[in-house]
């Protein structure tokens, strides 16, 4: 497994500092001199606070600033969502045939709705986050959450 | 965050190292003594010398996204009878849950954690040793 698919990436590292995230991490994205070059990743103990570097969030990392529930505050009482993190096979196309496994993120409702199967059948959003790195998954749960207003940065 | 909790504790890593599992990782820990082992970025960690550090064992310290990759997404019923039973993670507070979610919507077994690796790899010992997950099989 390649550093790359133990962070989130760029493109998400990007977007998460532009909303705001602390920049706290032991892997940082840093942008190469050179145009042509992708972005690269450096390991460090230390915080870096610069324009040049955005943080690259391992699992743990975004997990650790996922709220473990959501309340929306409306709908009550299908008003709170707990976090789940699954994994599963996408398949990505049909001819050929292939199949990923993916990470899968939502907030499912804490409370029953009635009829069969209904116990946490209720999600925050009706597409589930995923992403075959888990980072990624975690990332854009954390984009979304925060572009919806649910967490607040800064 | 602290690298300490972003990877699974000494324990557990020995104890899947003992199961066989042999799974790369980018962070190990090295252990001298039970009063001296630390976690380290495996680039930078202390090559294994045989002459002058005879103590020295290095044992892959997983993380989240490593222990993902290795668990597997159901369990398959070992009977035709059975049903798939999904694995998930979910969160208490600040405590992690990762458990099998059965049939009847019971979540058994489950393993509790403040570190979500050490939750995951708790999962992947009880996985291994109950016989779901074969350590060969594993890349």
């Amino acid at each position: 497994m390649e550093l790359e698919n133990k962070v989130c990436s760029f493109r998400s590292a990007e977007r998460l500092k532009e909303l705001g995230v602390k920049q706290e991490s032991l892997f940082y994205w840093r942008k190469c001199i050179e145009k042509d070059r992708l972005p690269s990743i450096v390991y460090t103990k230390g915080k870096i606070i610069s324009n040049d570097y955005w943080s690259a969030f391992t699992a743990s990392e975004l997990l650790n600033i996922l709220p473990a529930h959501v309340n929306t505050q409306k709908n009550e009482p299908f008003n709170n969502f707990r976090i789940r993190l699954q994994q599963a096979i996408l398949c990505e196309s049909t001819e050929p045939l292939k199949c990923v496994k993916s990470h899968f993120i939502n907030y499912y409702c804490d409370t029953t709705s009635s009829g069969e199967n209904a116990w946490m059948e209720r999600t925050l959003y009706d597409n589930q986050c995923h992403d075959v790195n888990i980072c990624n998954a975690l990332a854009k749960m954390l984009i979304l959450l925060i572009e919806d207003g649910f967490i607040k940065c800064g | 965050m602290r690298l300490e909790n972003q990877v699974c504790s000494l324990q557990p890593s020995k104890k899947l190292h003992e199961l066989g599992l042999n799974h790369p990782s980018i962070f190990v820990w090295e252990y001298f003594n039970d009063k001296a082992y630390a976690v380290k970025y495996y680039p930078f960690a202390v090559v294994r010398d045989e002459f002058n550090e005879s103590n020295l064992q290095i044992y892959p310290a997983y993380t989240v996204a490593e222990l993902g990759e290795i668990l597997p997404d159901y369990l398959y019923p070992k009977s035709a009878s059975g049903h798939d039973r999904p694995l998930f993670m979910t969160k208490v507070e600040d405590v992690y849950i990762v458990s099998i979610l059965n049939p009847n919507q019971t979540m058994y077994p489950r393993f509790y954690s403040k570190n979500e690796a050490d939750a995951r790899a708790e999962m992947l010992i009880y996985l291994i040793e109950d016989g779901f997950i074969k350590t060969n099989d594993i890349p």
